[in-house]
């Protein structure tokens, strides 16, 4: 049986409304960009293979509605998640205050050992910038996360960004592998080498 | 993405592709090639498009100025059917390419679910719809010479497949060693802090989950037993024991597989009768509904008529500012004019109040600020992809913007939430008006205001309700919801927040709305129409065993798909079903106003209408149109989208047996989040 991936990653794409989280995953799932975008309503994702250090990593994406409204609904996707976007748009100022909303927000509802990461979006349109680089780059700072402008638009660091996340989310993952796969003799290990390791989806298929 | 690197082992020409949206009144069909190719993970499929194939990748037009058929497809409801997608700049031109036909399709044979086929009628072709491991569904495969057959045996150098056992269209993927490692791999628990599977929580807590599983038993059996009409409310074991020999011969209770974990496996429902649709109201039709003085009468006949068929395009201009409540129908046609005048007259004073706010005045009006900055980004992305929307500074739009901004200064405690410009847009787009379509919006949300309200009250009451139907009409389904964390169906959430909008295509939205609006046949339809949604889709989510995510998948996927003429029969033919339902718990009576049919009850507070009968004028006792408004929120014993969950342990907290509580308690326990989901 073919091999389709080896880890799978759960993200989180949070943020204000029509910041541009819907973008940029459009950006980096289908490699594309739509104007003609329409606002998000509940919860949906997508799905992206990539290739880090010769591992096949599923990347299963959600992306949320960005109104406050909605965080009853959103917030129930949370948990799981391993690593969480938080978008804001530099054209905007309150969506970048908002950031800080959105971090505790986190804190609440999401695993303490998540990886987060913030993303200035359509840093494309300098005309209407509203937020300086160095302001994201300071709250990054603040908070110990990393940051960086993106455009979904014009395709910039939109794939940067989430190699770089899930690179982090990887080294996480098998930092805690080692850690305790020694040490565990169950008998539900996988081993590193396992030939027809068809690594896991869900835990759905049990009952 | 062309056919990749690898060997071509298998070419299938003449394979069409339909090319579904929103507002697509007829689907363009597209043909091209289906391929499988070798690649060193396994097969691959792929499908491209004949036509306008231009070798080089180059751009054939841009997508800004172009409609975008494909596109505008993928980003509402898309799934990730193009995984690998790293070759950045070759995608990149390619997507460029295909503005005007569809985008490949190209998926790991290794990540196909299932497929289902479906033979056309008289020979016309087959259909072949793919189902992906996380729930996606790929572009349906049409094969007008009926020759998938080819394709499936390609397929199965790779992989098996076994019909299913309940539905004869759908074959699954078997995988003999599939479930070991999964569950040894899910097991292993890197991120996740605890999982809810029952397997898992058995392993936990056997003790809680086994309960928890019993509690199901009298949970059931006291929810049917405290519902019961004739039975008192408090009773004896005994009595409790005797009573249920005596009216639940039909519940059984399985012992065999499983034991303490799925419990009820069936509580026998009349048949569904078969239910067909009528044509439209037709122009002469609705005339004969108005009298001298243009009064509308036979009222009850008319909206019977509107329900079972809807109406004609031309006549919603007319008929939606009844239907809505914008216009009495009692009103005569002078009476109308002289109100609309008023109403038009209100609506620019209104209007004016927003508009000569200045800028200063803003800049010290946040809540003004934010509503305005939310209705400009929401307009400037709503059906924008229909003609009446379409293009850069379409006047249209900004109507769109007027109108949500007059809602603001009409109803300033709710303001502007998201999800209302789909509400307005089909209005305006018939109303033509913008007054007219402000006062029929400014009705229409006073049915469905209380979805958009702060603490989301309206949506949990329904999420609430609908689960109480699902739990009584299919059981099954129930518990498969259950046991893979979709018991909140949060899934239904867009459904219910704009009363499908995204689910249907936009003149199939029209007609949906038009026979919601007519109240019939009974109280919440729309909840009966999202049980007909999940009835039709329920063998594969199950066969698939989907869970949470593919479950969300697969339902976001059916976006501008569902034929609305089937769900319409489906849902009319469940509601014949549960109207003559003997033991339809007191809850679902008061959730749809239905009444149970036996044993009669001599106080009568709700009339039903069935359609058989309301071919003849009948006073409609409940006065208010008609579209769903949630109600009596107390009446459900399954309270759990409003619960606090007592012992954190949601096995135990779903399943427990909770008595009706007082209204106050209620109120108190409604502060409290719903996430119920941990």
């Amino acid at each position: 049986m073919a091999k389709t991936y080896d880890y799978l990653f759960k993200l989180l794409l949070i943020g204000d409304s029509g910041v541009g989280k819907t973008c940029i995953l459009f950006r980096f799932s289908e490699d594309a960009f739509n104007a003609t975008f329409i606002s998000t309503i509940g919860i949906d994702f997508k799905i992206r293979t990539i290739e880090l250090d010769g591992k096949k990593i599923k990347l299963q994406i959600w992306d949320t509605a960005g109104q406050e409204r909605f965080r009853t609904i959103t917030t129930a996707y949370y948990r799981g998640a391993m690593g969480i976007m938080l978008v804001y748009d530099v054209t905007n100022e309150k969506s970048f205050e908002n950031i800080k909303n959105w971090i505790r927000n986190i804190e609440e509802h999401a695993s303490a050992d998540v990886e987060k990461m913030v993303l200035g979006n359509k840093c494309d349109v300098n005309e209407r910038r509203q937020v300086s680089k160095e302001r994201g780059e300071q709250l990054a700072i603040e908070y110990g996360i990393k940051f960086m402008e993106t455009s979904a638009k014009a395709s910039i660091n939109v794939e940067e960004a989430f190699f770089a996340l899930a690179r982090d989310i990887k080294r996480k993952m098998e930092k805690k592998m080692e850690a305790t796969n020694p040490p565990k003799t169950g008998s539900h290990q996988l081993k590193a080498n396992e030939p027809t390791k068809k690594t896991s989806r869900w835990f759905c298929t049990v009952l | 993405m062309m056919a990749s690197n690898g060997n071509i082992t298998y070419v299938h020409d003449g394979v069409c592709v339909y090319v579904s949206g929103p507002h697509k009144d007829k689907e363009p069909i597209f043909t091209g090639r289906v391929t499988i190719s070798e690649q060193p993970y396994g097969g691959v499929l792929e499908w491209h498009a004949n036509e306008e194939v231009n070798e080089t990748g180059r751009p054939l037009s841009s997508p800004e100025t172009e409609n975008l058929d494909w596109e505008d497809v993928a980003s509402g409801f898309s799934a990730g059917y193009k995984p690998h997608s790293n070759q950045c700049c070759e995608s990149i031109e390619l997507k460029l390419e295909t503005t005007k036909k569809p985008q490949t399709i190209n998926f790991d044979v290794a990540d196909l679910k299932s497929y289902k086929c479906v033979q056309k009628k008289k020979g016309k072709g087959s259909e072949v719809t793919f189902f992906l491991k996380d729930g996606s569904t790929p572009p349906t495969l049409y094969f007008p010479k009926n020759n998938h057959m080819c394709l499936i045996n390609a397929l199965e150098k790779y992989i098996q497949f076994r019909r299913s056992a309940k539905d004869a269209h759908l074959y699954l993927v078997h995988e003999p060693q599939k479930e070991a490692l999964e569950k040894s791999f899910s097991e292993l628990q890197l991120f996740r802090e605890q999982s809810s599977d029952l397997v898992k929580r058995f392993f936990d807590d056997p003790y809680t989950a086994t309960m928890g599983g019993f509690s199901k038993v009298t949970n059931f059996l006291f929810e049917y037993v405290l519902t019961n009409e004739n039975s008192p409310t408090k009773c004896s074991n005994e009595e409790v024991v005797q009573m249920l020999q005596e009216s639940l011969p039909s519940v059984e209770i399985n012992q065999n597989e499983e034991p303490g974990f799925e419990v009820i496996t069936c509580m026998e429902l009349p048949p569904r009768p078969e239910v067909k649709r009528e044509d439209p109201v037709l122009l002469d039709q609705w005339e004969a509904h108005l009298d001298s003085e243009g009064q509308v009468k036979d009222i009850e006949q008319l909206k019977h008529k509107i329900f079972k068929g809807g109406l004609l395009n031309s006549l919603r201009k007319e008929v939606w500012k009844f239907l809505l409540g914008y216009f009495p129908f009692n009103s005569t046609k002078k009476e109308r004019e002289k109100l609309r005048k008023k109403k038009i007259d209100d609506y620019y004073k209104m209007k004016l109040q927003w508009k000569s706010i200045t800028p200063e005045q803003e800049t010290r009006f946040s809540a003004f600020r934010e509503r305005k900055n939310l209705i400009e980004k929401d307009v400037s992305r709503t059906d924008r992809t229909h003609p009446y929307f379409m293009g850069t500074e379409n006047a249209n739009v900004q109507l769109l913007y007027d109108i949500l901004m007059t809602y603001c200064m009409y109803n300033f405690d709710l303001g502007y939430v998201q999800g209302m410009s789909d509400l307005l847009s089909p209005i305006l787009v018939v109303m033509e008006n913008e007054a007219d379509a402000f006062w029929c919006f400014a009705e229409f949300m006073e049915n469905v205001g209380s979805n958009f309200e702060l603490d989301q009250q309206g949506m949990k009451t329904q999420l609430q309700q609908l689960y109480s139907v699902i739990h009584f009409a299919d059981p099954h389904l129930c518990d498969y919801l259950e046991s893979h964390d979709s018991g909140n169906l949060y899934f239904c959430f867009r459904w219910l927040l704009i009363l499908f909008k995204r689910e249907f295509k936009f003149h199939d939205i029209m007609r949906l709305w038009e026979v919601l609006w007519t109240g019939l046949p009974c109280r919440s339809f729309h909840l009966l129409i999202c049980l007909a949604i999940l009835d039709a889709e329920k063998n594969t989510l199950m066969e698939n065993q989907f869970g949470l995510p593919e479950i969300l998948k697969h339902i976001n996927d059916m976006s501008y798909k569902i034929n609305p003429e089937e769900v319409l029969c489906r849902a009319e033919s469940i509601y014949l079903q549960l109207s003559q339902c003997q033991h339809l718990p007191q809850s679902l009576q008061d959730i749809l106003g239905i009444q149970a049919p036996a044993p009669p009850s001599p106080v009568s507070s709700i009339v039903s209408l069935p359609p058989s009968t309301a071919s003849a004028p009948i006073e409609d006792i409940r006065h208010s149109s008609s579209v769903p408004v949630p109600i009596n929120k107390t009446s459900s014993t399954l309270d759990r989208f409003n619960a606090s969950p007592p012992s954190g342990n949601s096995s135990v907290e779903n399943s427990s047996i909770e008595v009706l509580p007082e209204d106050s308690d209620i109120e108190a326990r409604y502060q409290i989040s719903f996430d119920l989901m941990s």
